[in-house]
């Protein structure tokens, strides 16, 4: 990928989804890759390191918060934003500990996401930060 | 109300003989087709009625009446009648409770023989019983004019406490059958709830991932397409249907959510001013507060309850569809702290006001009905119940009580 555009890895099992913020990101001067599976996003992840990942946490095979856990077991990511359609799952307190980040519920507000892309990817916030908020 | 003293039971009657044994067989005869009569026929009234046949006939009365008491105990649920013409009968109308000999019968508590019976309707000779089983009375029968001897006899009377208890059996027997309908009523609701909120919960997951994917189209849409008027409109139209959607998940999800409660003490002013923060007013809507500050704190989930009130206030919202005056109170008794929210709507009629809290009722246009199930069930849950007054084009008024919370 070519340097100076910051890299985004998005990761749902949706392929409409995947799709559509592709083209989103894309239209933002973001560099994007699509993985369909949780475990894709990790070889992914292990292959080359992406300024965020933006990653769905109900998936088949491996959920969203297990990849999230072996990325940063492994050291492979800084900056993993979480979605879901179900934000009343057990799984989100989990996802927001671990990432750091706020999780975003489905339909997101794709105002929000650019908006949190920008700050993470630009090193505003750290692990621990809750961007939009400050 | 007698015109002689009243003979107690037991005491032997100037009319008592032996039986011969055809009358026996004839009296068995009556007995089994009363008995018959409890094991075949489905309605009370029927049961009852076949009683109060057999009681005349067999006791060779001329009239013979059976009254039930109501369950508040304050008139009578049926009045049976045999040998009195129907329009006899409307004539005698609603019998007055602590007066009638019916009445007089269940105070006493023991059957009563008399010779004549001058207060009354015009009767000769009486003979009347209590129906109870145990201590509980439930009505008392009576029959009149034995035809052929001048007073009842004491076999009569034998034979007219076994029909009272027949009586009583089958009034039993309708209010167990009673309330087992109303408990499966019941069960059948829970169990409509619960697979409602299975079916609910999948599909609002279902659908907020493909509403995710037509919003995102939308906004890369909105980026990349020139500014052209009527595209903006419609690429609006598209994302403020898909919120619309997205709204009825939530609903959706909100109703399948088979929450525990978690109860603590709140205030429930402030759970009401927070459900205000959510309630989107129209302009040509008032919203008027009324609300007790120093009222004492309730055991509740807020979360739950201010889901409670801000339905509330939506239906009063979208009762107003020409605008009115929202009116938000709280208050206190002896027992409860409450918060009513009051609307000047349209009102609902009268047939619909039972079925409101029923799954899936409504009468909007747009809407699923769910809101005031959900409402109830989370009353119920925080121990509170709801109540609601209405009339039709002024509007209507609802409640939701809880009890204080304990004192420390």
């Amino acid at each position: 990928m070519p340097s100076g555009r910051k890299t985004i890895l998005v990761v749902d099992d949706d392929v409409g989804m995947a799709d559509t913020l592709t083209d989103i990101f894309q239209a933002n001067q973001y560099e994007v890759a699509i993985a369909h599976s949780g475990d894709a996003a990790v070889a992914m992840t292990r292959r080359r390191a992406y300024d965020l990942v933006l990653m769905d946490i109900q998936m088949p095979g491996l959920n969203g918060v297990q990849a999230l856990t072996a990325m940063k077991a492994e050291g492979l990511a800084t900056h993993v934003i979480m979605m879901t359609a179900h934000p009343r799952d057990a799984l989100v307190k989990e996802a927001e500990k671990r990432s750091g980040f706020p999780v975003l519920p489905k339909p997101l507000d794709l105002e929000r996401v650019l908006s949190l892309a920008t700050s993470a990817t630009s090193g505003h916030v750290g692990r621990s930060g809750r961007p939009g908020e400050g | 109300m007698t015109s002689r003293k009243p003979r107690r039971a037991g005491a032997r009657g100037a009319s008592g003989q032996r039986l011969s044994t055809l009358d026996r067989a004839g009296h068995l005869q009556a007995l089994v087709q009363a008995s018959l009569a409890l094991t075949t026929e489905r309605s009370l009234e029927r049961v009852l009625q076949k009683i109060v046949e057999v009681a005349r006939d067999t006791l060779g009365a001329r009239y013979a009446a059976l009254g039930v008491i109501d369950e508040a105990g304050t008139g009578l649920s049926q009045f049976l009648t045999a040998g009195i013409a129907e329009t006899t009968k409307q004539g005698i109308g609603p019998l007055p409770t602590g007066k009638s000999v019916l009445d007089l019968l269940i105070t006493e508590r023991r059957p009563l023989r008399l010779r004549t019976l001058a207060s009354h309707p015009p009767m000769g000779s009486f003979l009347g019983v209590p129906i109870m089983v145990r201590d509980r009375a439930y009505g008392s029968f009576y029959v009149t004019e034995k035809q052929g001897a001048e007073e009842f006899s004491e076999a009569d009377e034998l034979i007219a406490v076994v029909l009272a208890s027949q009586a009583a059996i089958a009034i039993e027997n309708a209010y167990a059958f009673q309330a087992l309908r109303e408990a499966q009523a019941e069960l059948v609701r829970k169990e409509k709830l619960a697979m409602l909120g299975q079916l609910a919960g999948g599909v609002g997951h279902e659908l907020r991932n493909p509403l995710g994917v037509i919003k995102n189209s939308v906004y890369y849409l909105n980026m990349i397409l020139p500014q052209d008027e009527k595209i903006r409109k419609h690429l609006a139209i598209l994302d403020r249907e898909v919120a619309n959607s997205d709204r009825i998940v939530t609903e959706l999800l909100d109703f399948a959510r088979v929450k525990a409660s978690v109860r603590d003490a709140a205030g429930l002013v402030s759970i009401v001013r927070a459900a205000l923060e959510r309630l989107s007013v129209p302009e040509s809507v008032t919203v008027q507060l009324e609300l007790d500050e120093a009222m004492p704190a309730v055991l509740v989930d807020a979360q739950q309850v201010g889901q409670i009130l801000l339905n509330f206030l939506q239906n009063a919202v979208q009762a107003m569809p020409d605008g009115g005056r929202v009116t938000v109170s709280t208050g206190e008794d002896r027992e409860s702290v409450f918060a009513i929210v009051e609307d000047t709507g349209v009102g609902i009629l009268p047939e619909n006001l039972a079925k409101i809290f029923q799954p899936l009722f409504t009468t909007k246009a747009k809407g699923i009905g769910l809101g005031l199930a959900l409402a109830r069930d989370l009353a119920e849950a925080n121990g509170g119940r709801i109540t609601v007054e209405s009339t039709v084009g002024r509007g209507s008024r609802f409640a939701v009580h809880f009890e204080k919370a304990a004192r420390a």
